[in-house]
């Protein structure tokens, strides 16, 4: 019976004769090292690039399109594309009630009331715009409005204060119609009786956030004014709760379920349909980073088979002169095993720099999308994703899938009779 | 070298491939892989485009454009002050050159329904010439085409839906109960509304599959007389001020009209936020107060066919040699490519990412292939040697070996030639449905099809990437043959 250190030692001078033989044919062990560091960089430069668009995609709907949990009446959320304002949250609850009640459940760190309206303008190429009325000073503690610079998104002048007729305008809105701080804006816009509201705020700031659709759209108001000319009462159109950290959201979307109570619609940021989309995108991804990495192992397999018909002679040597056969299976095995290992270490360096080079340089959404897709909801900025992870991950997974592959080949050795070898 | 060498060559070669089974197995899946893969996408990308580019063309842009240089700067903010006179003569000039032209008048405006408001692109134009040039008319899902001098109007089928104009086609248990059921005025008029719907077991109710168009027009008028057609234009006139040169004046107004029909053509950007009203019953105070002006004119080919690109006549240069002198120098013809840039955008990505991924698969394959080469010519120097020493010049031993790598590519690619177009095939039929994302981005992302992404067939591609594959498997093997040929023969025999 073999001691333990007698095992270790074993295993570690298979590990050695391993290595030795990989050195044996240096231009094949390149070619099987390029493959893998190939499919290994491909890899991570792919996830790096594609979880930099889940992430800007995932703030801009955490930020501007659900909060971490959105509560709407169920009546708007049938007509959500026109925000009516007919369908106030709970039944036109008072909103500070509401927000109190939100704000004892456990995790939440703030609930925000918004309304967003249609407006039309006057005296103005530009059409029409979206009112946005937010709790400014509120929003600002919980959100972060520009998503590239990373701060308050104020470019010029100051946010509207609270029940004053003032507005901000987006940058893109400011230059198509030609309006500076200290302007009036006319508008007009529909209350929740059906009747006509016209307002004329007084322009007291310019934001510029990087998300296309609300620099070009939208205009900042007061939440309490257009409540109070939207013909609300206390009530809000919409609540953005924010979580402490976005994973309670799932929770704390039942707990609000339960206080809202029938006929509101409550979700989670997740429910979103990019959200969604693109978890689903992510595993089709994953599918594609495995046919890659199969067809660069194909080389290791290959090279393994060859190697043992190359060295049977050995593999009978080695019999004879008692190596079991799971110590021969292993030396093969930890041969390929090496292969992909410094094929994946190569890879990783290339891929994580490639990924961390590309990730300080911001990528302008515009040049992708022509201008159109203004529906989706993207900072117009994006980077690609350097992260550590994403290298490990690259690392691991090129090395685990190659292993697999290399298994079954090496264990082709075992099933050489040593006898039968030997006379080759 | 005689022919029935080269045949003994080839056929040595092919014995070669079956020494290693296994390894030849293996190598040429990665070859198969990589062509299936690259044929699928390739055929995919091409459908799409194919598809978006004939869309774009018939239901949006024709083959060009005529529109004052300053309207194309700022084309994106519909200025529709940019406006021009004379589309008429241009029009008749063009007509006489075998082109058809359709004038248009484009702004923005507010939409108002019974149910709810909405911005939106109107297009004001001359139903008739709009029938002939382009080919959305005829996708009218209920009710019809606007008629040319009154005011009436046809909006896109997503509009349609959330405004609650035209007939629902999957109401709400409770909104067929008070809008449609309540349309109908006596029983009999109750019993025809109840038989044009089906329900559906989630409580909701579809049309019937087998309504007729008469049918369809009666529910049609039964839901006109509740005011659910009933809509108003809001928007501001925006026109340059005679008095002062660079002013713009704004006039309010408020158009009235009665909604004839709702389009779903096959291009999604009909569909979304989009109206149709005829340009002659806008000409006066109570319309847009054109007065004759145009924003836009849209030029094809009288003869064009509809599955057939912009080619030939259809050229801008062609269609500006033919109006000559016609056009005044603050116009411009622009070609259907200038007007679509965001579809231009979002295709070059895809083609560009796509085939990136594809080249590196490639590239993959081609290593393994190489590597294969490699050690079948290592292992039988002692072989190479022999051969040589008995006759065989470099030349065909090179042959040798060039043949047995390109025969792995070959197979390899019949394989994946095969695998790829057995994939294409639902993909050709079916496609993928991708009317969810569609209905997201209200039409909005660049591609311009509705629903299903088809692939198409292109033969020449299917053909030559397995062409290619060959080729560039067979050349694989000769650096190392190379390599082993500057070996001295005696040198080779005695290799180990």
């Amino acid at each position: 019976m073999k001691t333990n250190e007698q095992k270790n030692g074993g295993l570690s001078a298979l590990m050695t004769i391993a290595y030795r033989n990989i050195w044996r044919n240096g231009r094949r062990t390149a070619l099987c090292v390029t493959a893998i560091a190939i499919a290994v960089f491909f890899n991570i430069f792919m996830q790096a690039w594609m979880e930099g668009m889940i992430d800007g995609i995932e703030e801009v709907v955490r930020t501007y399109e659900t909060g971490h949990v959105n509560i709407v009446a169920a009546g708007f959320e049938r007509d959500k594309e026109y925000f009516p304002v007919q369908y106030p949250v709970a039944d036109g609850r008072n909103a500070q009630e509401l927000i109190d009640n939100i704000e004892k459940l456990p995790h939440v760190r703030a609930a925000l009331p918004r309304i967003t309206s249609y407006a039309t303008l006057f005296d103005s190429t530009v059409k029409h715009a979206l009112l946005w009325g937010i709790d400014v000073e509120k929003e600002l503690k919980v959100n972060i409005f520009n998503l590239t610079d990373r701060d308050d998104g104020l470019k010029d002048g100051r946010y509207p204060k609270k029940g004053e007729a003032e507005c901000a305008i987006g940058s893109i809105l400011a230059r198509k119609m030609g309006l500076k701080i200290g302007d009036k804006l006319p508008l007009k816009t529909v209350s929740a009786q059906f009747s006509d509201k016209y307002f004329n705020p007084t322009i007291v700031g310019v934001f510029e956030f990087d998300y296309r659709k609300y620099d070009e759209d939208v205009i900042i108001v007061p939440f309490d004014k257009l409540q109070k000319i939207l013909v609300l009462g206390q009530g809000t159109q919409q609540l953005f709760v924010y979580a402490d950290n976005a994973s309670w959201s799932a929770a704390i979307k039942t707990d609000i379920g339960a206080l809202v109570g029938k006929g509101n619609f409550v979700r989670e940021w997740r429910d979103n349909y990019w959200v969604a989309m693109l978890q689903q995108s992510t595993f089709l991804y994953f599918i594609i980073f495995g046919v890659f990495q199969v067809v660069a192992s194909f080389l290791i397999i290959n090279t393994v088979l060859m190697v043992i018909h190359e060295r049977i002679k050995e593999i009978g040597m080695m019999g004879a002169l008692g190596m079991t056969r799971r110590e021969i299976v292993s030396v093969f095995f930890f041969e390929a095993v090496y292969l992909s290992i410094f094929g994946a270490l190569i890879g990783c360096a290339v891929g994580g720099a490639a990924s961390y080079i590309g990730s300080l340089f911001p990528l302008d959404l515009e040049f992708f999308t022509g201008g159109g897709m203004k529906d989706m909801p993207i900072s117009s900025t994006i980077f690609i994703k350097f992260s550590p992870g994403i290298v490990a991950g690259g690392f691991v997974f090129g090395v685990a899938v190659s292993a697999a592959c290399t298994l079954i080949p090496s264990l082709k050795s075992a099933f050489i009779e040593p006898v039968e070898a030997l006379r080759r | 070298m005689k022919d029935s060498t080269v045949r003994d060559i080839a056929l040595m070669a092919l014995r070669n491939l079956g020494r290693h089974r296994v390894k030849t197995i293996i190598t040429t899946t990665a070859v198969a892989i990589s062509v299936a893969l690259y044929i699928f996408i390739d055929g995919w990308l091409l459908g799409m485009n194919l598809e978006s580019r004939r869309n774009i063309v018939s239901y949006e842009t024709g083959a060009a454009k005529i529109q004052t240089n300053a309207y194309f700067a700022k084309k994106d903010e519909l200025p529709m002050y940019e406006s021009f006179t004379g589309a008429e003569e241009l029009s008749a000039k063009l007509t006489a050159a075998g082109y058809d032209s359709a004038p248009r008048f484009v702004f923005s405006g507010t939409l108002y329904s019974r149910e709810g408001t909405a911005p939106m692109v109107f297009n004001a134009v001359d139903p008739v010439k709009e029938a002939k040039l382009l080919r959305y008319v005829p996708y009218i899902e209920a009710g019809r085409f606007p008629e040319p001098g009154k005011r009436e109007i046809a909006v896109g089928t997503l509009s349609a839906a959330k405004l609650r104009i035209g007939i629902p086609e999957r109401p709400e248990k409770a909104e067929f109960d008070s809008e449609i059921l309540g349309a109908a005025t006596n029983e009999e008029e109750a019993a025809f509304v109840r038989s044009f719907y089906t329900e559906n077991t989630d409580g909701t109710l579809s049309v019937k599959k087998d309504g007729n168009a008469a049918d369809r027009d009666r529910l049609w008028k039964l839901l006109a007389a509740t005011g659910r057609m009933t809509v108003r234009i809001s928007t501001v006139i925006d026109m340059k001020d005679a008095d002062k040169p660079g002013a713009i004046r704004h006039v309010n107004q408020l158009i009235d009209a009665t909604v004839v029909g709702v389009i779903n053509s096959p291009n999604p950007k009909t569909n979304a936020n989009v109206a149709y009203l005829p340009i002659d019953a806008l000409q006066d105070e109570s319309g847009m107060m054109l007065g004759g002006k145009v924003t836009e004119i849209l030029i094809r080919a009288s003869d064009a066919k509809d599955s057939v690109l912009p080619q030939g006549k259809e050229t801008p240069e062609r269609i500006l040699t033919a109006l000559g002198s016609a056009l005044p120098t603050e116009l411009a013809l622009r070609g259907w490519k200038d007007y679509t840039g965001d579809y231009f955008a979002a295709s070059a990505q895809d083609n560009v990412t796509s085939r990136i991924m594809i080249i590196m698969l490639f590239i993959l394959s081609f290593i393994g292939i190489a590597n294969t080469m490699l050690m079948a010519i290592l292992e039988r120097t002692k072989e190479t040697g022999m051969l040589r020493a008995l006759g065989m010049t470099d030349s065909q031993v090179l042959l040798a070996y060039v043949i047995e790598a390109g025969c792995i590519g070959a197979i390899g690619s019949i394989i994946g030639i095969l695998i790829g177009c057995l994939i294409n095939i639902p993909m050709v039929v079916y496609g993928i449905d991708y009317s969810a994302m569609s209905k997201e981005m209200s039409g909005d992302y660049g591609y311009r099809i509705v629903a299903y992404f088809r692939s198409a067939w292109n033969p020449l591609v299917i053909i030559l990437s397995g062409v290619v594959a060959t080729i560039l498997s067979a050349a694989s093997a000769i650096p190392p043959t190379l390599r082993a040929l500057k070996m001295p023969v005696t040198d080779s025999l005695r290799f180990e």
